[in-house]
């Protein structure tokens, strides 16, 4: 079976370092809201837990780097894929429920690179992102020098990161693990390549454009150069 | 019953011997700004008629305390005997007590920002030896007599007294603090004028980054992953039930293909 690139090195790297930071992160953090784990987060365990917790924020901060770094198109293309909204979407949102918990796909509109349930929670990744640097900082370096109404506020927002974060997470990791109209979606995150005939079916927009642009390619190869323009030697 | 700190500041000479004293009693870190209890000064007025008011700077130990509710350790836990007490040990050093206190009272002994290493500190009511059946360090040494330990119920009857002796004095504007504040405190204070002249708010509330916090965000969170939990395993159960080929044909061949 044909397998198609979907994701580059670098971002997949970027992917799997941002579980290892968010696993650390998230861990040590909940320890703060579970009283059960109180042992943990008390006098020298509360100094390890701080101190893993930064050093998963270090980490978590590299992310946005590494990625411009090493893979700038690709950050840029997947950016404008998440934030770009249509009535499909909407379609979508309602056809969801019968799709993932019956397999009822008739009235899926067809989807971009990443469908409308993906959108959403890259965007809430990218905010979260946003919000949970500039608050954990203030948290980490502004004590004292900001309003303690500043600081109790960073908190507070770093919370309600966490939560959507949190909450996506679990539908991510269950969908990708168990569901089994997502069976072997995984791959695209693990090698880089994705069946085409998955992408037909959970990605058709996507897909189309892909073949558009192979076929714009192969037309322009095919023919006699017209005149000088733009050349687009990259299927 | 609960025990509490009577602070008589018309009987207060600032001479900081309860801040000299708390120091040695509790083994306060010397050699940087960090003090338990402390003597901080107010001038109010214009010349020639300046007075300065001497105020015993510490933690009132709230009825409602805002650092009890945001203290992720159980370093801070309240007393049965009412006031508000730390256990450094279990102290984890970040620092939320000294944002939430309405009062600005918790201080934080910071001694690495890289890593956070850092400890909490604030008045403990010398529980060692109130635990005994002593009296708080201060209270002992003052040698003024200034500071009252004792049932909390006793000092409020013992400062209206006092406050009615000032008035009857001439001290208009004599009036006891900490009866109501914040639940209550449990250090009182006899004031010879407005708590604002002593930089103290007459109404302190309750941070509303705690409140929320508390009563919002925490059951909030815990609605949201929980229904999120539970609704993927729910669509991950039915799913199996209901989408059958997708196992035995690979990938995206499922009903309705």
């Amino acid at each position: 079976m044909k397998e198609i690139r979907v994701f580059s090195t670098t971002q997949r790297f970027v992917h799997w370092l941002h579980v290892v930071a968010f696993l650390v992160l998230m861990t040590t953090g909940a320890l703060l809201y579970v009283p059960a784990f109180r042992g943990f987060i008390e006098g020298d365990g509360g100094y390890l837990s701080r101190l893993l917790h930064r050093g998963g924020a270090v980490t978590f901060m590299l992310l946005p780097l590494l990625y411009v770094a090493f893979d700038p198109r690709g950050m840029l293309d997947s950016l404008q894929r998440i934030f770009r909204w249509g009535k499909d979407d909407l379609g979508w949102l309602k056809a969801a429920p019968r799709y993932y918990f019956f397999g009822d796909d008739r009235n899926m509109p067809p989807q971009d690179k990443f469908n409308t349930g993906q959108k959403l929670f890259y965007d809430v990744v990218v905010l979260g992102m946003v919000g949970f640097i500039a608050t954990g900082l203030i948290m980490w370096f502004g004590k004292g020098s900001v309003s303690p109404t500043v600081f109790l506020l960073s908190v507070l927002v770093h919370d309600l990161c966490t939560i959507a974060y949190g909450a996506f997470f679990l539908v991510h990791l269950l969908l990708t693990l168990a569901h089994p109209l997502m069976k072997g979606s995984i791959d695209g995150m693990l090698f880089g390549w994705l069946p085409e005939d998955y992408l037909k079916h959970h990605h058709a927009r996507y897909y189309e454009e892909l073949s558009a642009r192979k076929r714009l390619v192969q037309q322009r190869q095919a023919a006699p150069r017209p005149q000088a323009g733009p050349s687009l030697e990259q299927a | 019953m609960s025990k509490a700190m009577l602070v008589d500041t018309s009987a207060c000479l600032a001479c900081n011997a309860c801040t000299v004293e708390c120091k040695r009693e509790n083994g306060v870190v010397v050699g940087k700004d960090i003090f338990w209890t402390r003597i901080q000064t107010h001038e109010v007025g214009q010349y020639p008629t300046v007075r300065q008011y001497p105020l015993k700077r510490a933690c009132n130990h709230c009825t409602e305390a805002a650092c009890l509710s945001v203290c992720p350790t159980g370093a801070l836990s309240r007393h049965e005997e009412g006031f508000v007490v730390l256990n450094q040990d279990k102290c984890n050093g970040c620092g939320y007590c000294t944002q939430a206190c309405p009062f600005g009272i918790p201080q934080l002994d910071v001694m690495d920002q890289l890593s956070g290493k850092a400890k909490a500190n604030k008045c403990s009511f010398c529980v060692e030896r109130t635990s005994k059946g002593g009296q708080t360090a201060c209270a002992a040494t003052c040698p003024f007599g200034a500071i009252t330990y004792g049932e909390r119920d006793d000092l409020l009857s013992q400062g209206k007294a006092r406050v009615a002796a000032l008035q009857a004095k001439g001290k208009s504007k004599a009036n006891l603090y900490g009866e109501n504040q914040m639940g209550g405190l449990h250090v009182l204070y006899v004031l010879e004028d407005t708590p604002e002249a002593y930089s103290l708010p007459s109404q302190p509330q309750m941070p509303a980054g705690v409140t929320l916090w508390q009563r919002i965000t925490r059951p909030a969170g815990e609605a949201v992953i929980g229904l999120a939990a539970v609704g993927v395993l729910a669509a991950f159960a039915t799913a199996r039930r209901n989408v059958k080929i997708g196992e035995e044909e690979g990938v995206g061949e499922h009903e309705g293909d």
